[in-house]
């Protein structure tokens, strides 16, 4: 077990200085100005009915779900494996006397933190972007109680419930040495989503779950949440074991 | 004890058979040059011994133990360099190591310790883009030694080296082999790069071994040929052969002794000047390593 946490450490290691690492920060950031730009133009503000915090979290989280974040998965997958592709680093990783199935394994356990922290950067910069909203706009008053339990539960059913979309980005990342095929599969889910969002069976879209699980859409977001976890989890653990198998060429 | 050992290795991609019943055995101690052209399986004979390919027939044994099911154990044993060295450019030269280091479970130390050794030290905090390919080699080795390896396998790492470049790498393995003990073996595709370096010699062409042994019995084995200039060669030829039946004629008026070693030459020239033919000349030629290379990479018991 030791060795897998070196493993992880050193794929940590290797995010130093990278666009992988700049993403996570610049993708929410994206996100969080667009959002409250809009909220900074509403001139009347949103009165006292509304859950400001709720509904200003929501609104940035249901445009991460359903534009950036599959976006920022396929580019940080595909570049995270691109490090390795352009160096021959898997040859030098498959050398290594470890279990082969642990490179692969420590690889996705390095970029699923790394996506954890996209949404934990997220939820950090939405709250500095609500005080500084409020500072700005005469009607916006932010309560200066934050339901975090609540934001971080949306959050969190969104992270688990695009765990599908992460497998399939990782997968299709490890398979294909260029970097237009992820990133190309990432620009067609993202699109293809907005078309599959009206069709009835748009919440087993994979790129749709997160905003299913998010909006807890009565009677499919149980689907949309467990479907993206338990199906993620799979193609992961098929793709590992898949890459203990093959040849390094 | 064979440090490596191979019977039979055999490995297709796809339907093309690259590497062909190799029986390969390299000992304890030995700087062992694999010799081939492009394209003969030398990097995919390297990728079998490291357990990268499967093989589809025969098979690999490191330090007296198979390789495919003891993979981990012998790889702790093992440095290597595949083809290019694999460095993270955006990375420093220490940040490199660190990668490798955390794996291996050694000291912090470590690091600087053996970034001494390959003398870059000073550039430790250098990103390697900064690197030239001489530095980024000097890097791969670290990354290869940092465990003490008992066994290198460096597949072509002088390519891309200048002259001076590949001097210093010489000298560098050579030093290596002397402060640490270790059995080398180390590809190339041109022979006379390894002649200052290897003991022994494996030469691969079509996936098929053609010499394997010691770099002076197969000089030996190719021995030279004495030439001789004199008057009237094709006359001169007839009254020979007799006694020489080797003997061939030559460019201009020039007689050939193939196969002859230097102390033949008094027993032929005395004969000669004997007969009364004058010889104007007398020359011993000895094949150069890449002559004995071309002719066995050529020879014609490969498919």
């Amino acid at each position: 077990m030791r060795i897998f946490f070196s493993l992880v450490s050193s794929e940590i290691l290797k995010l130093r200085r990278t666009l992988a690492l700049w993403t996570i920060v610049l993708g929410p950031l994206a996100v969080v100005i667009l959002q409250s730009s809009l909220w900074l133009n509403a001139k009347n503000g949103f009165g006292t009915d509304l859950d400001l915090w709720l509904t200003f979290t929501t609104n940035i989280l249901s445009m991460w779900s359903l534009f950036m974040y599959p976006l920022v998965c396929a580019l940080v997958l595909a570049l995270i494996y691109h490090y390795e592709h352009a160096t021959a680093g898997w040859q030098k990783l498959y050398t290594l006397p470890v279990a082969k199935w642990k490179i692969l394994a420590s690889k996705i356990v390095g970029a699923l933190l790394l996506a954890f922290s996209s949404f934990i950067v997220l939820i950090s910069i939405s709250v500095i972007g609500a005080f500084i909203m409020d500072a700005l706009h005469p009607n916006i008053e932010m309560p200066r109680e934050i339901p975090i339990a609540a934001i971080a539960q949306r959050a969190f059913f969104v992270f688990v419930s695009m765990l599908l979309v992460f497998a399939i980005q990782n997968f299709v990342s490890w398979r294909w040495e260029t970097l237009a095929v992820p990133i190309g599969v990432g620009i067609a889910g993202t699109f293809a989503a907005l078309f599959a969002s009206g069709w009835k069976y748009g919440y087993m879209f994979p790129w749709l779950m997160g905003i299913h699980a998010l909006f807890q859409t009565p009677d499919k977001y149980e689907i949309s949440l467990w479907g993206g976890f338990i199906g993620g989890v799979v193609i992961l653990a098929a793709t590992v074991l898949y890459s203990a198998r093959r040849d390094i060429g | 004890m064979s440090i490596i050992l191979t019977e039979d290795l055999s490995f297709k991609y796809g339907q093309l058979l690259v590497v062909k019943g190799l029986n390969l055995a390299v000992a304890q101690g030995e700087v062992f040059g694999f010799v081939g052209p492009n394209g003969a399986g030398k990097s995919t004979t390297i990728k079998l011994l490291l357990g990268l390919l499967t093989p589809n027939s025969g098979s690999v044994k490191l330090f007296d133990r198979n390789l495919s099911d003891n993979r981990i154990d012998i790889l702790k044993r093992v440095g290597t360099l595949v083809e290019m060295p694999s460095l993270y450019p955006h990375l420093t030269a220490q940040e490199n190591l660190e990668i490798v280091r955390k794996v291996h479970r050694l000291p912090a130390s470590q690091c600087d310790n053996i970034l001494r050794s390959t003398g870059i030290l000073d550039a430790k905090r250098k990103k390697v883009k900064e690197f030239s390919l001489g530095m980024k080699q000097r890097l791969g080795i670290a990354m290869a030694l940092i465990h003490s390896p008992e066994l290198l396998i460096l597949d072509e790492p002088i390519n891309g080296l200048d002259p001076e470049g590949i001097q210093e790498f010489r000298f560098f393995l050579k030093r290596i082999v002397s402060e640490q003990g270790a059995t080398i073996f180390i590809s190339s595709h041109i022979l006379s790069e390894l002649e200052q370096l290897a003991t022994t010699v494996g030469i691969i062409a079509h996936g098929k071994m053609k010499y394997q042994g010691l770099l002076s019995t197969l000089k030996a084995q190719h021995a030279g040929r004495l030439v001789l200039q004199v008057a009237n060669a094709a006359k001169v030829i007839k009254n020979i052969q007799p006694i020489w039946s080797d003997a061939t004629l030559g460019e201009g008026d020039s007689i050939q002794f193939p196969g002859s070693i230097q102390t033949d030459a008094p027993k032929i020239l005395t004969h000669l000047v004997h007969s009364g033919v004058e010889v104007y000349g007398m020359m011993f030629e000895q094949p150069n390593l890449e002559s004995i290379f071309i002719q066995l990479v050529n020879s014609k018991d490969h498919e």
